[in-house]
């Protein structure tokens, strides 16, 4: 059975029924009542706002409908017809909602992004400049390990030096004396006779030289403090071998200063007829202990006067 | 003659008309009607109102009512098939935008899915 046909069917039945009912009017057709519905729906939904349009045409199909026979095959053609048209009307508004709803969360995040980026920004910025900082806090300290470095190689090798030259000092020194190097100090011993006239704290001419020796080997070690020790052999009371281990003891002190070694660096002692190195029975023996010794120590350690192996000997 | 109407339906006056027209189909369809129903039927099925239930519906509807008006046309029923024509075109046109809204839903499905996919990333991000 075709559509027509079935539209014709049913208004033949209709009519029928109002024929047998004794009714004079037939009632309005099915597609009517769904198109009425239908287009209730659109106006109260978003329809009505978005596809205006739209609305107002199926409207105007709808009116059509409604000014047919009621239950006629006219009435239910249009009104199929219009209730088709307000359902398009319908599905495109829904379209329309949802696209403007896809664009608002597209929106919603785009800015959202912008929002993380500006503040990865902001802390990505204010970490550069922590880095930066940093940065030039490590040049600076590698800046000053390069300059401390090269302050302490030259400060190692001017100690080279200075040690090379101390040790110079020393070996020329042993042409003119006795030099015993030992762990912690250098002894220098001149014998007495070379520096001394007999019972005489008077330098004799040729002592300056030996003397003199020992003045550059002690400015050759700068850091080193000396103690100028005078000795006598057993002759003689105490008191006067005491008297003259310290008068030649300053003199030899004397002329070191003289010679340009630092006053703080230099003392002098008399020791008497203390400590001797030699038998005081045999000529050879006393001319060995009068001596003058001088002790050459680092500044660090402390000068023991009474040390038997820091000695510079000078003869009586 | 209205109540004649009302209990022969549209055939039965389309009959009469045509009677007094001289033949039963009355006037010539308009080839745009025609065209206009075809048109609407391709386009659904263009943006795939096939692959929709509730479009596929339509297009089916409006399918055999283009049909079922190539037959009227045979017949020579041609306000009959005026009408059909038109129902195929209003069905064919729901058809498509029923189509179309589908297709938005599922991509705008498919966009808050990306979004949220980007959110969670992003969170997993800040949480490093």
């Amino acid at each position: 059975m075709k559509i027509d046909e079935r539209y014709g069917v049913l208004a033949l039945a209709g009519g029928l029924f109002a024929a047998a009912s004794g009714c004079g009017h037939a009632s309005i057709s099915p597609q009517l009542s769904a198109a009425r519905a239908v287009m209730a729906e659109a106006r109260a939904g978003s329809a009505q706002r978005l596809e205006p349009d739209e609305v107002l045409a199926a409207q105007r199909t709808l009116t059509l409908a409604e000014g047919q026979e009621d239950g006629s095959i006219q009435e239910q053609h249009y009104a199929y017809v219009a209730e088709r048209q307000t359902r398009t009307a319908m599905s495109d508004a829904r379209r329309t909602l949802i696209e403007q709803g896809v664009e608002a969360d597209q929106h919603e995040y785009q800015a959202e992004l912008e929002r993380v980026a500006r503040e990865r920004g902001v802390a990505l910025g204010t970490t550069q400049v922590a880095l930066a900082d940093r940065q030039r806090v490590v040049e600076q300290q590698q800046r000053d390990l390069v300059a401390t470095d090269a302050a302490l190689a030259t400060e190692q090798q001017a100690r080279r030096d200075a040690e090379a030259n101390a040790a110079a000092a020393i070996e020329r020194l042993r042409l003119l004396a006795s030099v015993r190097v030992e762990a912690t100090e250098t002894i220098i011993t001149l014998s007495g006779e070379v520096l001394f006239e007999t019972d005489q704290s008077v330098l004799r001419p040729e002592a300056r030289e030996r003397l003199t020796a020992v003045a550059d080997a002690m400015r050759a070690s700068p850091s080193q403090l000396g103690v100028v020790a005078g000795y006598t052999d057993s002759r003689g009371t105490d008191a006067h071998n005491q008297q003259l281990s310290q008068a030649r003891a300053d003199s030899v002190r004397d002329f070191l200063l003289s010679a340009g070694v630092p006053a703080d660096r230099l003392r002098s002692e008399g020791r008497g007829e203390a400590s001797p190195i030699a038998s005081n029975d045999s000529a050879e023996g006393r001319a060995n202990n009068r001596r003058v010794e001088i002790i050459l120590r680092p500044s660090t350690t402390t000068v023991a006067v009474s040390t038997p192996s820091t000695t510079v000997t000078v003869s009586q | 003659m209205m109540m004649m109407i009302r209990f022969f339906g549209l055939s039965a006056l389309a009959c009469i008309a045509g009677l007094a027209s001289g033949g039963c189909g009355g006037a010539a369809l308009p080839a745009s009607q025609r065209t206009d129903a075809v048109t609407a039927v391709r386009s659904a099925r263009e943006v795939g109102a096939e692959g929709t239930p509730s479009a596929s519906y339509h297009l089916a509807l409006a399918d055999d009512e283009v049909g079922e008006a190539e037959q009227l046309i045979t017949q020579g029923r041609m306000e009959a098939a005026q009408r059909v024509l038109e129902r195929a075109k209003a069905d064919a046109e729901l058809a498509m935008a029923l189509q179309r809204e589908a297709q938005v839903r599922a991509h705008a499905v498919e966009t808050h899915e990306h979004i949220e996919d980007q959110r969670d990333s992003q969170l997993r991000t800040d949480g490093k």
